[in-house]
């Protein structure tokens, strides 16, 4: 809470509807995503500038890491600039004006936003996570049962396009953007769902057993069809589908069918570029591998035990 | 403040004229209209005012047997004005053209210092080049929105130079039929799908004679 004017503010911490508020250009703060953000890349620096000094460059790692850690190979440019793309495509998607649009103005950019934190940005923050992280991370018996057992793509499958139907439900939607818990849960709840989408493709960790390259990119095609559900409602309707879009104040004069029609081609074209564009860079990975221009993934002891890659 | 300013007059009119139901027809339960019924019709007044060629509208004449939407805002509303006159407009060129053309949208302004009859028309051009635009001078204004039993519009207090006031004013659209009375009213909140569902029942309804025989 802060003081203006003798009167007490309350700070708005998460990007939620504001029913019935014109929109405005003003910049607005909301904290909760700053610390959000702040939080997770705080982690990944703390890890990587901590951690993998530990992990990697002492002689007796494997006491502290258990996991081998003498043989990975150390974070790269590559993997912060990659974390860090994600982590601020998770920013620009969850903060003004992209989150408050999304949650209270414009079906059009709900849709782009889905696309940044639930594609876009935790498949780029997977990708910027060194597999020695990721191991630390899958030490506890626990964790690594339940990645393993995300590593199966009927599971990811499942619960990604559960999520997309789900966080689109007109019921949910109406009835829950104008809480900040709600946007925050659904928000967090959107995000997880994409990192689990992208785990069993991107296969980070072959002691998982991840599948083949043939199976990484049916399951992606499958990906490509189910969100075209809810993309043709949108296209498709004839008046809008949820009442929070319609009865919202106008912005720049856009009616609220042609926003959704924008919001249904988005979700179908941008999201299908999306994964073909990974389905084609997979091809090319399998026939590097192949040829065996692709050198194979370094294994490392799990805590079962092992378990290499599954051909 | 704007906001509350409008929520109490659309308390206070929607509290002071409307009941759960009214009468029915024979073909068709009124009840299953979406918009409000009124317990009492409202009467088509008798009022002239100043469309947007500049040209005197005697509102009750040149409605008479049409099913006719009344609404008093300004062009300036941040929210309510723009959402009713679009989903109106969207579901006006989705409707059958017969139905379309029984239909009448007249938009009356409750900021004649701002909405000159050309501002007017371009604003209303935005959603659909058939809506009517009204102006007129304040008082006549005023007493336009006391023969629909609506509470008048509150203009901001303003520097006589400001240009950026509000003006508060009721969010209902009154749907007259054709036997020029109103039966039903619309408030803000109400959807492209409830028009679509409701505008061919009031062209249909046997409230008016004319419209009645000119649709079946």
């Amino acid at each position: 809470m802060g003081r203006k004017g003798g009167g007490v503010v309350a700070v708005r911490w998460w990007c939620s509807a504001q029913l019935g508020q014109p929109w405005t250009w003003q910049w607005q703060a909301y904290p909760g995503v700053w610390v959000l953000v702040l939080a997770v890349g705080g982690a990944y620096a703390w890890a990587v500038l901590r951690l993998s000094d530990i992990g990697y460059r002492t002689p007796d790692c494997g006491r502290r890491t258990a996991d081998g850690g003498r043989h990975e190979r150390p974070t790269s440019a590559r993997d912060v600039t990659l974390f860090g793309l994600g982590l601020l495509l998770l920013w620009v998607g969850i903060d003004w004006p992209v989150g408050l649009l999304a949650v209270g103005y414009l079906l059009s950019v709900k849709t782009i936003q889905y696309l940044l934190i639930g594609y876009i940005a935790p498949g780029l923050l997977l990708l910027g996570m060194p597999r020695w992280l990721l191991r630390r991370m899958l030490r506890s018996r626990v964790a690594f049962s339940m990645a393993r057992a995300l590593t199966r793509p009927l599971i990811p499958l499942a619960v990604a396009n559960g999520v997309l139907v789900a966080t689109h439900l007109p019921v949910v939607v109406d009835n829950l953007s104008g809480s900040q818990l709600w946007t925050f849960v659904l928000d967090l709840v959107v995000i997880a769902a994409g990192v689990i989408f992208w785990w069993p493709a991107l296969g980070r960790l072959p002691e998982l057993g991840p599948m083949s390259y043939g199976a990484r990119i049916g399951y992606l095609g499958l990906n490509l069809f189910l969100p075209t559900v809810p993309a043709s409602f949108f296209t498709f309707s004839q008046y809008p589908v949820y009442a929070l879009y319609e009865l919202a104040p106008r912005v720049s004069g856009i009616p609220a069918v042609a926003d959704q029609r924008v919001a249904g081609l988005l979700m179908k074209l941008c999201g299908g570029a999306l994964l073909f564009a990974t389905m084609s860079v997979m091809f090319f990975r399998w026939y590097r591998h192949e040829t065996g221009a692709e050198p194979e993934p370094v294994l490392a002891p799990s805590p079962q035990g092992g378990e290499g890659p599954r051909r | 403040m704007h906001r509350s300013l409008l929520a109490l007059l659309v308390a206070a009119t929607a509290g002071g004229s409307l009941v759960a139901c009214g009468p029915g027809s024979a073909a068709r339960e009124p009840e299953d209209l979406r918009g409000y019924l009124l317990g009492e019709p409202l009467p088509k007044p008798e009022l002239t005012l100043t469309s947007t060629d500049g040209t005197p509208f005697d509102f009750r004449r040149a409605t008479d047997g049409f099913v006719t939407l009344v609404f008093f805002g300004y062009t300036n509303c941040p929210d309510i004005c723009p959402v009713h006159m679009s989903n109106l407009g969207t579901v006006l060129a989705t409707l059958d053209p017969r139905v379309g053309a029984r239909i009448k949208v007249v938009f009356v302004t409750t900021d004649p210092r701002r909405d000159t009859p050309a501002v007017l028309r371009a604003w209303l051009d935005r959603f659909s080049r058939s809506f009517i635009g009204l102006t007129g001078d304040s008082a006549t204004i005023a007493e336009a929105q006391a023969s629909l039993k609506l509470a008048p519009a509150v203009i901001e207090q303003a520097a006589a130079a400001d240009t950026g006031y509000a003006v508060g004013h009721s969010a209902l659209v009154i749907a007259f039929t054709a036997d020029n009375q109103a039966h039903v009213v619309y408030p803000f909140g109400t959807r492209q799908e409830d028009w679509a569902h409701d505008l061919p029942e009031l062209v249909r309804e046997g409230w008016g004679a004319r419209a009645g025989a000119s649709s079946r």
